[in-house]
């Protein structure tokens, strides 16, 4: 599985070929939707309990308005902007329905290993995280 | 009108404070859904991406909207993959929407779902249609791209009002040339159990004449907008939305400027002056033009050639019309049982004032009302969509013709009432069955519904649309279907009906449609495109024939019949007729539009698009192009957003869409206008910086390299007797534009 997309602040692409190794959490966003902006804390608090792992935030919303948002509700995650016409990535990221919020974690090897739409849970993430981490 | 635009005025400083007040009580209070459904694409969207819908459907997002410098749904609209505005009148400047090079009246207008929009409004009223506080406008080309809305034979505009999910207070001040000035201010916030944004625009442009001949290209207008949009979560179980709108606009044309006291009043002589003779093939005589035939037009010019030495007034070349309208929508849904009922309601109310100088005086009402039921639920593993609606239209005009009463001032003309009145009424049913198949990659859908018309009589509109996810980057579908257009008789369609006494109808059917589309959609993370080919003919396609005789009138007819002078010249006649075409006109598309995430913080975007037609010469009225190429780059970083758009126009067949055969048009120097329209391109560039979250700054050049129609071809025309005309429209009307702004959001 590839992602490939450029990062929020327009400074370069991300690539997850370029992050061998590492489990990926790839949470999609947009700044009109409440719970994607409800849950955005708690991920970036477990993002900082499992160095381990890379968070990516990727929006569909506009640069503008995502970088406005995040002016006042900082994460520490990474951003990314999303594709221009999502759904085929959202798709390949497990939710065909294209609804978001979507959080889907990616294996080592970066084959999908766990998926979820809708508000995330620390639970769910740990357990999540924890399986994909032994696979 | 002013003392309307000062209520409008008040209204928005009234209800500035009540959402203050509300605001306050109503701090960050919201219901947060589970999730948020994104159709695959909110608001960031590119040329090439389609929503996940399975009937094909392009969003225009509020960034495209900002990247048009739009504040009407015509700016936001124009110039992209068959989509097109086509400008008809160069003094009045009617403008329509053209979906795959359609007529105008063939594409309707939603919002929120609702069809408000029909004859009057398609006409003048799609200018004051703002695009303030708008989560998108989703189009969806081709027929039977509505269930509730079959006599879109082209496709459907549907303007979605984005529901506040913060507080925002957002003012727009602009300035241009052309002695434009303008702004607009956007109000909204959440409350508890709802929210509400109250949304308001004032424009004033001035009159444009680009090539000194005294006779404006570009129509001045001062307009004023107002609107609140509503969302109630909870009404006895009701979760409902909806907005009311009101549109007041003063719109003038052909002679400079806005006294439009004094250009009625004026009625002889050539005051201005207007100056015949500037422009690409002017005439040798400033104050008229050559009658091309050498022997019909009354006078001699001054180099001694028969012609027709203009004594009209400002008048006499001009048209001032006012718009008044105030529509108003509401949609209800809440869960019943397994499924979701749906009851929505309309109403509109236009009011169309009309001053066409040489041809009379037109004053409209139109009324217009939409309801509907309808309930979706699953059964077994299919989802069912039955319901009901109905559709009231009602169109009453008075006025009086000028050129049936020559030599009288306005009040000692004869009226000619309600030559166009009609009265639409339409009971629907419809249904509806979606199933999906193959773990979901197969996706089906099939409806049919039944209009009752009280003119036209019952009809039956059948879809099919079908998609199938090859990938999870690569879709296919694929639409047959069929829609039917009551034809109206609304003058706007035809100018010369302002010249007769009656309208004789001869027509007994609904113009109907028959389709057939196919896209190819890719969207993968850096590239995503989308190829579509679309096929539509339309049968019954409705005329209207001025300057005829009335079949009951038998000298008249028996002029025809014997080619004696007893029959009316063309324009002059006394009944315009109203009839069907025998043969179908057939509209072709394809096109392919895609965008490229070249670099971290720039996309390139590229459209291409090839129209074929099969039709009558003249039957369309207004020319349209076989080709068009659409380029496009967008960098953003740091606070910059750098926007800049090509468009190439490719040569249009003048000669067929203008019927020289039957209907030679003429330069003002007598000799024939050109067969064939040059290709051209128009040039758009805008630049925002974002100071901060408050602030941020824009400026922009529209039509930067000044490409003008008039510089190369007047819009301005003659017939072989020296008759002068104002259509002979095929390019842009207005040169460049520079305007630069400020968005201020407390």
């Amino acid at each position: 599985m590839e992602l490939e997309l450029p990062t929020l602040d327009g400074q370069r692409f991300f690539r997850l070929s370029d992050e061998q190794g590492r489990l990926v959490v790839v949470n999609f966003w947009d700044t009109e939707c409440p719970p994607c902006v409800h849950e955005m804390p708690l991920l970036d608090k477990i993002a900082r309990s499992h160095p381990d792992a890379i968070f990516v935030g990727v929006t569909v919303s506009d640069r503008n308005r995502a970088q406005n948002f995040l002016e006042e509700h900082a994460v520490g995650y990474l951003q990314l902007l999303g594709p221009h016409d999502p759904k085929g990535v959202l798709r390949r990221f497990g939710d065909p329905s294209t609804a978001l919020p979507h959080t889907a974690i990616v294996r080592r090897d970066h084959s999908l290993c766990a998926t979820h739409t809708g508000e995330v849970s620390l639970d769910w993430v740990n357990a999540a995280l924890s399986r994909c981490r032994s696979d | 009108m002013f003392k309307q635009k000062l209520i409008v005025a008040a209204s928005a400083i009234a209800l500035s404070s009540i959402l203050s007040a509300i605001t306050a009580m109503a701090d960050d209070i919201q219901v947060l859904p589970e999730v948020r459904v994104t159709g695959g694409g909110t608001d960031f969207s590119a040329p090439g991406s389609l929503r996940d819908e399975i009937i094909k459907t392009e969003s225009i997002t509020p960034q495209d909207i900002e990247h048009a410098n739009a504040t009407n749904v015509l700016q936001a609209l124009d110039n992209r993959p068959g989509i097109a505005v086509q400008v008809e009148c160069s003094v009045c400047n009617v403008r329509t929407i053209n979906l795959n090079n359609m007529p105008g009246r063939f594409a309707t207008l939603l919002i929120d779902g609702i069809p408000l929009y029909s004859s009057t409004v398609s006409f003048y009223g799609l200018d004051s249609t703002n695009v303030l506080g708008v989560e998108r406008i989703d189009v969806s080309r081709g027929a039977a791209t509505s269930l509730i809305a079959p006599e879109a034979l082209s496709g459907t505009v549907n303007i979605i009002t984005k529901r506040p999910d913060k507080k925002e207070y957002v003012f727009t001040p602009e300035i241009g040339n052309f002695g434009s000035y303008g702004g607009n201010a956007y109000l909204a916030t959440p409350l508890e159990g709802g929210a509400v944004a109250f949304s308001m625009d004032y424009r004033k442009h001035d009159t444009v004449d680009g090539v000194g001949m005294g006779i404006s290209q570009y129509t001045g207008y001062e307009r004023a907008t107002g609107g609140l949009a509503y969302f109630l979560d909870d009404i006895g179980g009701f979760k409902i939305h909806g907005r009311v709108d009101l549109v007041d606009e003063d719109r003038g044309g052909g002679p400079l400027g806005n006294d439009y006291g004094t250009i009625r009043a004026s009625l002889t002589g050539n005051p201005q002056p207007f100056n015949f003779s500037a422009g690409p093939h002017g005439s040798p005589d400033p104050n008229g033009w050559v009658a091309p035939d050498g022997v019909s037009g009354p006078d001699t010019l001054s180099n001694g050639e028969n012609g027709v030495l203009y004594n009209g007034g400002l008048a006499g070349i001009s048209q001032i019309i006012t718009t008044q309208r105030g529509q108003g929508t509401m949609i209800g849904e809440r869960k019943v049982g397994e499924g979701t009922l749906r009851l929505a309601a309309g109403a509109a109310y236009h009011y169309q004032d009309s001053f066409y100088g040489a041809d009379g005086i037109y004053v409209a009402d139109q009324k217009q009302y939409y309801l509907e039921s309808s309930y979706k639920a699953p059964f077994g593993s299919a989802i069912v969509t039955f319901g009901a609606n109905y559709r009231f239209e009602d169109l009453k005009s008075h006025g009086f013709s000028f050129q049936t009463n020559p030599g009288l001032d306005e009040t000692g003309r004869t009226p000619t009432n309600g030559v166009d009145n009609y009265l639409y009424s339409v009971p629907g049913v419809f249904l509806e069955v979606y199933h999906a198949f193959l773990n979901d990659r197969l996706e089906v859908n099939g409806s049919v519904r039944y209009d009752q018309h009280n003119v036209f009589g019952g009809i039956t509109s059948p879809r099919l649309n079908v998609l199938y996810h090859h990938t999870d980057a690569l879709s296919s579908r694929f639409a047959i279907g069929q829609g039917f257009r009551a034809p109206t008789s609304f003058f706007e369609q035809e100018h010369g009906i302002l010249q007769d006494t009656i309208i004789v109808r001869q027509i007994t059917k609904a113009e109907t449609s028959d389709n057939i589309s196919y896209a190819l959609n890719y969207a993968s993370d850096r590239f995503s495109w989308t190829g579509s080919a679309n096929y539509t003919r339309i049968r019954n396609f409705a005329l209207l024939s001025p300057g005829q005789c009335d079949p009951a009138d038998a000298a008249c007819v028996a002029g025809v019949a014997t080619g004696g002078d007893v029959a009316p010249s063309p324009g002059f006649g006394t009944a315009t007729l109203f009839t069907s075409a025998s043969d179908p006109v057939q509209f072709r598309t394809v096109d392919w539009v895609g965008t490229y995430q070249v670099t971290p913080s720039t996309a390139l975007s590229l459209g291409l698009e090839k129209d074929t037609y099969t039709f009558t010469p003249g039957i369309l009225n207004f020319s349209r192009p076989n080709e068009r190429v659409y380029l496009s780059s967008d960098y953003v970083f740091g606070g910059w957003d750098l926007f800049a758009k090509l468009t190439w126009t490719g040569r249009q067949d003048l000669k067929q869409f203008y019927d020289y055969v039957d209907n030679q048009q003429y330069n003002l120097d007598g000799t024939p206008k050109p067969d064939e329209s040059p290709s051209f391109s128009v040039v758009d560039v805008r630049a925002q910086y974002r100071l901060n979250k408050r602030f941020a700054f824009f400026a922009g050049v529209n039509n930067l390299f000044d490409y003008q129609q008039a510089k190369h071809d007047s819009f301005l025309w003659v017939d072989s007797t020296g008759a002068l005309d104002v259509t002979h429209i095929w390019g842009p009307i207005i040169g460049r534009y520079v305007y630069a702004g400020l968005r201020l959001e407390l």
